[in-house]
């Protein structure tokens, strides 16, 4: 497989046809129907799935999709309709939203939508090839794919390899944000996913792992050596079984760490919850929060990151920033109308879950900046110890008190540096302030970007772990 | 498989006027569109998921509203096959050259993985045409957004009284969701669903220690749902849960006995057996139950059921391709009956189709999901089967999150809402922040005691998620004790 390189397009781009001149004319009218504000949010997605089964593509599919949000004030009464075709006419799509708007109580925070300030960041969000590539190029790609991931086993003797399922999913979005102050944004995005899971027989035993590749790039040569990586790796765990109970030192892998980062920490730098005092940062900007071993970046540039951007979903200029800084907590992440509230301006941290959805402060692309040492290195330093390389349920973390929750379906018990077995079904547990504080031991310069997160392996100790 | 007339010349039907009037688009649909589609193409087989959608959700922060929205979806979705390839498009308009575009990407896709994929092939069952409608009493698009606020903003000022609350997300939400099947078999199924509910989530702030904790109610119903239920009780009663949980203590992590209560129950089995009983992940090799059917993967006291119809859980009448939903034991009495199926997976798998095809909107493709699942009742009661195990954790559902598996190695997992430590048989200390853990073969065989309080849930504001997809399922059962359960979290 070649690695291609290719030339990134601007992502900021000209405001696209149709939806244009409607949304010009919904924001227009909307004065007149007697809006004080208007703001349209437009995403026009052009996917491509494919589905594997059983080592086959049993499926595929192809189709253009608009997602497309109003939120309009009144004073300060807000309210919001989502749609998925907008109107020619904007008295049709009006007559839906304002008798929302009129019903809505008064929000008395309310200060506006965002207006147009600064110039958004130059950012590399956009790989066109994603959108361009045929779908025999996908068929080719996700074969050749494939056949990596099965390499390594076949290479050692394993009686069968087969991708037992997974996908390859390709979206090229085009993002247009306008409102009534002015604001006129647009931006195309591109996100590859593919998730297989190897399933390999040996010996009258099974072992599995999944690749999993979430960028907003797609790097043939990174997704190469990564399906590699994850064949080698189902080598690893047959046979594996719960362990004794009991507190060990754990090393997460490079995705795993992002993965908990993402579900139990995250949301606490919101400015939203800081300020409906549900963060356990309430009151502590400016501490130290953690071990001086840890800086967390807010990194909208991120190369490959999902969530690289140069403007957020308000069309607020967004900005590469620390949020921890050697522990202490430097930054809360603010949309405009939380920044507004604490009488400050907007980080460019507005997110929204859905086009009609208020925007909520959260990270463009959450960075844990790498230390030194990495996967290998931090295994042989275990006296006695879990590396995890795979988990499930992490997402039942628990942001609003730090209770990090998550079963370890595929781990290896290390012992004085050695693998002793591997390990599935235990469940591992903590507190994510004590384990980045007097917990940690280690954080690697080995960082991975999966989806919005770039983290690399953490070495902590004294985790509970529930097993046998 | 049933075979039930009606009259397609009556284009405007009851289905359609109860929505609303944006759904007299559909009435220009042509059911003889997919025939002329399949000869038009050169197609094997097209069939075609019509949908259109409405929800309401209003969510108020702190008492300051959050979030006030409608949704209005609404496309059809087109699967064709033709040489064993299948491939899927959509589109959002209605006209005649919009759903031919689609066709024609769905063709197009299916060419390119011609040479990849296996010959497919659909089950062939006896056209079906029908249509089924959940019932309800009072329609909750007609009752005036200002009411449901109401509702919420009572909630609000309740809740803020409760000491130690220290804030609060409360919601309501509602969808109507209208499906159209049509074939060019000759099907045409319409079901139309309406879900509504209310819920919360609270933190609480004690002594320096958060917690939280999130519950609600929903139900396959109308506006009279909400009437029904007292929700100053209910949510004075979660206040006061939450912050009695900021002062629990955590649970030792380790192994032990458990009584699940009925929400974990419906949650274990979903997770524990549902999925890998799914007939795609069992035909694509990734299930630990493949080729077991027939073996004891339970105690004898377990019998499982996926039923569409259920009291208490989810409506589906018909899956997504029109198939009527049977109910289907995959388990019984210990042993694995069969899988759920669609139609390509029970032809290629060699049983009959379960009517598990499903799909959450019109732009998605065909998996097989469960509808409610549940395990049937037997004998004990909760006390007796309590005091009968003397020492271990009574595991509650209200506040779980959810669960996850991995169907391959065996390997799942739910978290469980705040729990009773059991001591001499009796529910003595309440401790937080439960993680269960178990591998799937192991399980559902050390199940010793089931109890005869059957009760079934489900939720509009969430659901069972599969391959990026997330669609409405319900699940419960009775009590139930497991020996050896492994219990952590942080």
């Amino acid at each position: 497989m070649e690695d291609h390189t290719y030339a990134y397009e601007d992502s900021q781009l000209e405001v696209v046809e149709v939806v244009d001149d409607v949304i010009e004319r919904i924001i227009a009218r909307s004065t007149e129907r007697g809006l004080s504000e208007l703001e349209v949010y437009v995403v026009k997605t052009n996917i491509r799935v494919f589905t594997v089964a059983d080592d086959k593509i049993i499926e595929a599919s192809s189709s253009v999709d608009h997602d497309i949000g109003l939120r309009g004030s009144i004073g300060k009464r807000v309210g919001a309709i989502r749609l998925n075709n907008l109107p020619r006419n904007p008295d049709e799509a009006l007559d839906s939203l304002i008798p929302v708007v009129k019903s809505s109580p008064e929000d008395p925070y309310w200060s506006g939508f965002a207006s147009d300030a600064k110039a958004p960041l130059k950012v590399e969000a956009y790989d066109p090839r994603i959108g361009k590539m045929t779908e025999e190029e996908y068929v080719e790609l996700l074969k050749a794919t494939m056949e990596r991931l099965k390499e390594p086993g076949l290479r050692r003797g394993v009686e069968k390899a087969f991708v037992a399922e997974g996908l390859l999913m390709a979206s090229d979005l085009e993002v247009t944000i306008s409102n009534t102050h002015g604001v006129c944004r647009s931006m195309k995005k591109s996100i590859v996913t593919i998730w297989l899971t190897l399933n390999i027989l040996k010996n009258g035993s099974q072992s599995d792992y999944g690749l999993v590749y979430n960028k907003g790039i797609l790097d043939q040569g990174e997704l190469e050596r990564k399906a590699l990586e994850s064949g080698e790796r189902a080598l690893l765990f047959f046979n594996s079984k719960p362990i004794e109970s009991g507190e060990y030192e754990v090393v997460f892998e490079p995705t795993q760490t992002g993965l908990i980062l993402q579900f139990s920490l995250a949301p606490a730098f919101s400015g939203l919850n800081i300020l409906e005092n549900r963060s356990p940062l309430r009151s502590k900007l400016g501490e130290v929060v953690f071990s001086d071993k840890v800086s967390i970046r807010d990194n909208p540039e991120l190369r490959g990151g999902v969530g690289t951007r140069g403007f957020d979903d308000e069309g607020v200029a967004t900005s590469n920033k620390r949020v921890v800084d050697k522990g202490v907590f430097k930054t809360i992440l603010h949309s405009h109308y939380t920044a507004k509230r604490m009488n400050t301006d907007s980080t460019g941290n507005g997110i929204r879950t859905h086009p009609a959805a208020q925007p909520q402060p959260g990270f463009t692309n959450l960075e844990l900046e790498p230390g030194s040492g990495d996967l290998e290195e931090f295994t042989r330093d275990l006296k006695k110890g879990i590396v995890v390389y795979d988990i499930i349920g992490y997402w039942m973390s628990d942001p609003f008190t730090g209770s990090v929750k998550a079963t370890v379906t595929h781990g290896l018990l290390v012992e004085n540096g050695v693998v002793v077995k591997p390990v599935k079904g235990v469940v591992i547990g903590g507190s994510i302030y004590d384990w980045l504080s007097r917990n940690l031991v280690s954080v690697g310069g080995d960082s991975v970007v999966n989806g919005n997160a770039s983290t690399p392996s953490i070495l902590i100790s004294g985790v509970k772990v529930a097993g046998k | 498989m049933c075979e039930l007339p009606i009259d397609l010349d009556s284009k405007i039907n009851l289905l359609t006027i109860v929505i609303t009037n944006w759904l007299s688009k559909l009435t220009h649909i042509d059911p003889d569109l997919v025939l002329k589609l399949r000869d038009q193409l050169g197609l094997d087989f097209i069939d075609a998921r019509i949908q259109v959608y409405h929800s309401e959700l209003v969510v108020l922060d702190n008492g300051v509203v959050r979030e006030l929205t409608l949704n209005k979806h609404q496309g059809i979705g087109v699967r064709v096959l033709v040489g064993g390839s299948m491939g899927y498009s959509s589109t959002n308009s209605f006209d005649r050259e919009s759903i031919r575009d689609a066709a024609e990407r769905a063709l197009k896709i299916a060419r390119a993985i011609s040479g990849e994929t296996f010959k497919l092939a659909l089950y062939e069952r006896p056209v079906v045409k029908s249509r089924a409608s959940s019932s309800f009493q009072v329609d909750p698009g007609l009752i005036d957004i200002s009411e449901k606020l109401e509702l919420l903003k009572t909630m609000y000022s309740v809740v803020r009284e409760v000491q130690g609350v220290s804030s609060s997300t409360i919601r309501f939400g509602y969808e109507d969701d209208y499906r159209l099947y049509i074939s060019s078999r000759g099907d045409y199924v319409e079901v139309y669903r309406k879900m509504i509910g209310a819920g919360a989530r609270l933190i609480a702030h004690v002594e320096g220690v958060y917690e939280s904790f999130g519950d609600a109610e929903s139900a396959v119903a109308g506006w009279e749902f909400i009437k029904s239920i007292n929700w100053d009780d209910w949510i004075r009663d979660r206040g006061k849960l939450v912050v009695e949980t900021a002062r629990a203590r955590r649970v030792k992590p380790g192994r032990y006995d458990i009584v699940l209560d009925n929400d974990m129950v419906g949650l274990m089995l979903h997770e524990a057996f549902g999925h890998a009983s799914e007939g795609d992940i069992v035909l694509a090799g990734g299930s630990v139950l493949g080729g077991r059917v027939g073996e004891r993967v339970a105690s004898e006291y377990v019998s499982i059921v996926d039923d569409g119809l259920v009291e208490g859980g989810a409506y589906v009448p018909f899956d997504d391709e029109g198939t009527p939903k049977r109910k289907v034991y995959t388990v019984k009495n210990g042993v694995l009956q069969g899988y759920l199926h669609s139609l390509s997976t029970a032809r290629a798998l060699g049983q009959e189709p379960t009517g598990n095809a499903r799909v959450m909107s019109y732009r998605h493709p065909i998996l097989v999901r469960q509808t409610n699942t549940y395990m049937e009742p037997r004998d004990w009661s909760p006390d007796e089967m309590i005091r009968d195990m003397k020492n271990g954790v009574y595991v509650k559902g209200r506040g779980a999150l959810g669960g996850e598996v991995n169907p391959l190695t065996g390997a799942f997992t739910f978290t469980s809402g705040p729990s009773y430590i059991v001591e001499n048989g009796e529910p003595k200390t309440l401790v937080k922040g439960v993680m269960l853990s178990g591998l799937i073969l192991d399980t559902l065989r050390n199940v010793d005691a089931v109890g005869k309080d059957l009760l079934v849930r489900t939720s509009v504001f969430g659901g069972c998620g599969k391959s990026n997809q997330m669609v409405r399922v319900g699940d419960g059962g009775p009590h139930v004790r497991v020996r050896g359960f492994t219990i952590g979290g942080g």
